[in-house]
């Protein structure tokens, strides 16, 4: 039986889980992966929500589980090959404009420098958050967004001047 | 030169996708906790006959927490710098919340911030020459762990690449920002070895001009 949603929890979810959705696609680069790990992390959350509720950063909790279930599924599906030769994103994908130039540039990057990027910009958390959520030290976070920076900045200003 | 912080930014706020129905949620999450309430039930019926049968013995198992100074993740840094960044409470803070889902990355963190300590002094130094005689200190190789974690070791040796080259452009300005960059090691690291509340390595960089 389905138990009832603390009215906490849902209102958690519906400010949260947008985001966090977006993040996850732009981390994972494909958007049923991001679907079944954000749906994972809440799910996980809800079963837990005594404990996660009274945690500093529940949707810090939710990141590190959507992340390591969706490590967890490339690995078992061994999909992470496959998902890099399919990038860009497909059209059907939902959010901000598939073909944006910048969206798609963020595809190019490699796994870890996307995450590191998704996790700052898009879900807007600090650096030192980032690092705690990918498991590095701050330094790396600081090192991987320098240069995924400076490699989408050179794969916009090219693309700019092929437009003009 | 385009501001690629700012246009991911402006891109994320444009149009949010629209998440799982909650309804949906709360039925997986329905089904986990009853789950995990049955491996629960097996789990403590398991440990009880696993008591029951190992007894006393079971007291010499080895604690399922952090580790201490000295595990084998450990083996060939300096003890002095171990023992201290696993007392340094931002080091526990940020290891803490992988420790229920991630402990293999747990053990590679650890390795990581006590060659981070090492390797962010050593860069005091090279700094401090610097402003002292107007050429940059030689930066001392970084300690070489007997096991290797990764992804930190990896990542030890981009941040090597990455201040080296620092050093090598001449221009100290370079090095100063790199060290009082918000998420560099300057920002946490003591410069005083077991001193965790009081000057970090950027306050030092800073008085130092």
């Amino acid at each position: 039986m389905v138990g009832v949603a603390p009215r906490d929890f849902v209102a958690w979810y519906a400010a949260e889980a947008p985001r966090m959705l977006l993040t996850l696609r732009a981390a994972l680069g494909d958007d049923g992966a991001a679907h079944d790990a954000a749906d994972e992390g809440f799910a996980r959350a809800y079963a837990r929500w005594d404990r996660v509720s009274r945690m500093e950063s529940p949707t810090g909790w939710v990141y590190v589980v959507a992340l390591n279930h969706a490590r967890s599924a490339f690995r078992r599906h061994g999909r992470e090959r496959a998902n890099a030769a399919r990038y860009p994103v497909a059209e059907s994908v939902p959010g901000p404009e598939p073909m944006d130039p910048v969206w798609q540039a963020l595809h190019t990057l490699a796994p870890r420098a996307r995450m590191a990027v998704a996790l700052r910009y898009v879900a807007d958390l600090p650096e030192a958050d980032v690092a705690r959520l990918m498991g590095v030290t701050r330094g790396t976070v600081a090192t991987t967004l320098h240069r995924a920076r400076a490699d989408l900045a050179t794969r916009l200003s090219v693309e700019e001047e092929q437009v003009r | 030169m385009i501001d690629v912080e700012t246009e991911i930014r402006s891109l994320a706020q444009q149009r949010l996708p629209e998440p799982t129905p909650v309804q949906a949620i709360v039925a997986r999450g329905s089904g986990l906790r009853a789950r995990r309430r049955a491996v629960f039930t097996v789990a403590v019926l398991a440990a009880a006959c696993l008591v029951a049968t190992v007894g006393v013995a079971a007291s010499s198992t080895p604690s399922a927490g952090w580790p201490t100074p000295d595990d084998p993740i450990f083996d060939g840094l300096p003890r002095t710098v171990v023992v201290e960044v696993l007392a340094n409470p931002r080091a526990q803070d940020d290891v803490r919340i992988l420790t229920p889902v991630a402990p293999g990355a747990r053990n590679s963190m650890w390795q990581g911030m006590v060659i981070n300590f090492v390797q962010c002094r050593q860069l005091l130094v090279v700094y401090r020459t610097w402003s002292v005689t107007g050429r940059p200190g030689v930066l001392a190789p970084h300690p070489v762990p007997g096991y290797p974690q990764e992804p930190s070791y990896r990542d030890v040796q981009v941040i090597d690449r990455f201040y080296r080259a620092a050093i090598a452009s001449g221009d100290k300005a370079r090095l100063r920002s790199d060290l009082l960059n918000e998420s560099g090691c300057g920002v946490w690291v003591p410069a005083t070895p077991g001193d965790a509340g009081g000057a970090t390595i950027a306050d030092v960089v800073r008085s130092l001009g």
